[in-house]
């Protein structure tokens, strides 16, 4: 049985820093927060066994982090992606451009949904690699592969970008 | 050119700025305990299952959704204006039903208008507006003119007795999609299911409304003091839609136009549920690129009403049918993407048969049907061996067992029901030209859902025109149109 006050007041406590966590995997605040709801009505009815990890929080942020990956997995409607990738002809400065973090959160947002957990348990959560197969349910071993392969795939869509934007920036001096 | 240095401490400030920007919103906590504790039962509870193996309890579940198939066809509007049971002077927005003591012909006798309410302790199932665990029934009566009111909502709850709550819909025509209910679902997770009702449709585009029993009354839904009006559909240059999570309710509403159609602009509402209020709560504004995609996901509802005509459908029974058990026997199965009945996909032989409620015979290339083939009359049932795939196929014009998709697609159906129920998510599907093998694999129309997919095949050479002549539901298109199926 659940211990209802219990289990609001870590809600009320850890319901921002939950929402990043969501919010970085999902994109978007809404389903940020359906994620959320998802995960925590899943946990609530064992709610005992979260407080017996070493830190709840934690365990909880791997839950989340696990409903992620399996409820888009088995996804039944189609999304939509809230990453908007301005018009690259439009900037002017390439360097920036590439710099831009927008760019990165929206090539961030086009990977596939496992690596765009792992980067985000290792690069914001800085968790190590058994916390985030755990999270993510693999080995530690596909977790460093998926990191690798969502590094290499951000960094080559960013160079395409700009390599793009300055086809485009030229042929518009040109013309 | 590219002046990438350490990409991974960009990474690392961009996932820092972009969460530093994601501010909590209001009233997220409280949302989220209530959600939690008030339901603890998943709202898509294929979530929860394993694809290989579905309990039966999920079948027994499954097979309520056989009264969303059914009860959403058998909307009755009557021509002439009948007489207008007693209710209040007509607002638009909350009005106090109008409760009938005499409970409807389905309801228990000891029930009746004084029964509460069953206390609300989980989702409810689908059309189980009392909650009190069976299935209830509503349907709309055109009441003449153009309103304000001239709809009736007439719902029959076992619990509660009958109870009509006047609205306005368009004036019913014949060659028009009329005025219909295109589901019950628990939307908002409080156990009881809401009653969407679809009161407006354009040649796109339809207008929802909600209902739904707030103590023992059922009660219009509203947003900004007016009755809830929920877009939904549309066409190459916009799309509208909605979303039901456990306690919010999200419209989206798409739009994208030339040249190359794939800048699309989006407006995304969120609402809370309070009481038979919808309080917005945050809206969201943006463009992304891609393609417009907003649609109906919430439990059950189908993507767009069905084709509701004129004059009033024959249907000679406004109750729905009775609680099915799954069994093959049953003269109305639910036929999913991973179900036939109470037969569900990975089950053993023994377990089908269990379920199935009668014994089976293999008729070759691992397919099963049942023994007695007089059992279902003209529908063929049959699954292929390990409940992989599922068919239920009609010969001839004689009665025979009716089988619906859980959007209410019937074998029989014309075709073009299809996409009334499925709207942009049903796809035409060509068989594999590259078979060689024996038997026909069919073409028709194939619509994903969840983690599996229902082909329907009409009874032309295409398979896409027609009347339905065979539903089948696989894991995917390989499967359901394989000549094992």
């Amino acid at each position: 049985m659940a211990d209802d006050a219990g289990f609001a007041a870590f809600v009320r406590a850890n319901s921002g820093s939950l929402f990043k966590t969501a919010y970085l995997l999902t994109g978007n605040a809404d389903r940020a927060e359906e994620l959320l709801q998802d995960t925590l009505a899943r946990l609530y009815p064992r709610w005992d066994r979260v407080l017996a990890a070493d830190t709840p929080l934690a365990y909880v942020r791997r839950c989340v982090a696990n409903a992620f990956v399996n409820s888009r997995r088995r996804r039944s409607t189609q999304d939509v992606s809230l990453h908007c990738l301005p018009d690259l002809p439009d900037e002017a400065n390439l360097a920036e451009r590439v710099a831009d973090r927008g760019l990165l959160w929206q090539l961030l947002g086009s990977l596939p949904d496992r690596q765009r957990a792992a980067l985000v348990m290792r690069y914001f959560h800085d968790q190590p690699d058994a916390q985030i197969a755990a999270a993510i349910g693999c080995r530690s071993a596909t977790v460093r592969s998926l990191i690798s392969r969502g590094i290499a795939t951000m960094r080559a869509e960013a160079a395409a970008a700009v390599e793009q934007a300055a086809r485009e920036t030229s042929q518009g001096t040109q013309s | 050119m590219n002046k990438i240095r350490d990409f991974e401490n960009d990474l690392r400030a961009t996932l820092a700025d972009v969460a530093a920007s994601a501010e909590e919103p209001p009233g997220l906590a409280e949302r989220l305990v209530t959600g939690a504790t008030r339901s603890r039962t998943p709202h898509r509870a294929h979530v929860w299952l394993g694809r290989r193996w579905v309990p039966p309890a999920l079948a027994a579940a499954a097979v309520a959704v056989v009264a969303v198939a059914t009860v959403a066809t058998v909307t009755s509007i009557q021509a002439d204006r009948p007489t207008r049971p007693a209710h209040p002077t007509p607002t638009p927005s909350a009005t106090p039903p109008t409760t009938s003591a005499a409970p409807t012909s389905s309801a228990p006798a000891t029930s009746g208008a004084q029964s509460s309410a069953p206390p609300a302790t989980r989702t409810a199932t689908d059309w189980d507006i009392d909650g009190d665990g069976r299935p209830d029934h509503a349907h709309v009566v055109f009441l003449g003119g153009g309103g304000p009111n001239n709809w009736d909502l007439v719902v029959d709850m076992t619990s509660l007795g009958q109870q009509v709550v006047p609205f306005t819909g368009e004036v019913a025509l014949p060659g028009s999609n009329n005025v219909t209910i295109p589901g019950s679902v628990d939307a908002d997770h409080d156990g009881h299911a809401e009653i969407f009702v679809m009161d407006q449709s354009g040649a796109s585009t339809q207008s929802w409304t909600i209902f739904k029993l707030v103590g023992r009354h059922i009660v219009h839904v509203t947003a900004a003091s007016q009755p809830v009006d929920l877009k939904v559909g549309g066409s190459v240059t916009h799309l509208d839609g909605f979303r039901c999570t456990r306690s919010t309710l999200i419209t989206t509403s798409e739009t994208t136009g030339p040249p190359d159609y794939t800048t699309v602009s989006f407006r995304r509402t969120s609402y809370a549920w309070d009481g038979a209020r919808l309080q917005q709560t945050s809206q969201q504004e943006g463009t992304f690129k891609g393609t417009t995609a907003a649609g109906v996901a919430c439990g059950d509802l189908p993507q767009l009403a069905p084709y509701q005509p004129y004059p009033p459908q024959t249907s000679t029974t406004n109750s729905p049918p009775p609680a099915a058990s799954g069994r093959w026997t049953d003269s109305t199965l639910l036929i999913t993407a991973h179900s036939l009945g109470a037969v569900t996909r990975g089950m053993t032989l023994a377990q089908a048969k269990a379920a199935a409620g009668t014994s089976l015979s293999s008729v070759g290339d691992s397919i099963e049907r049942p023994a007695d083939h007089t059992l279902t009359g003209s529908t063929t049932l049959q699954f292929s061996w390990g409940a992989t795939c599922f068919d239920a196929s009609r010969s001839g014009s004689g009665p025979g067992t009716t089988v619906a998709s859980p959007a209410g697609v019937r074998l029989g159906d014309p075709v073009s029901r299809i996409a009334a129920a499925y709207g942009a998510s049903a796809k035409p599907f060509t068989a594999d030209p590259t078979w060689t093998g024996a038997g026909n694999i069919p073409a028709g129309i194939i619509v994903q859902q969840g983690d599996g997919v229902l082909l329907f095949v009409g009874s032309t050479p295409d398979g896409r025109g027609g009347t339905i002549t065979s539903i089948r539901g696989a894991a995917d298109a390989f499967h359901a149109s394989s000549v094992f199926c």
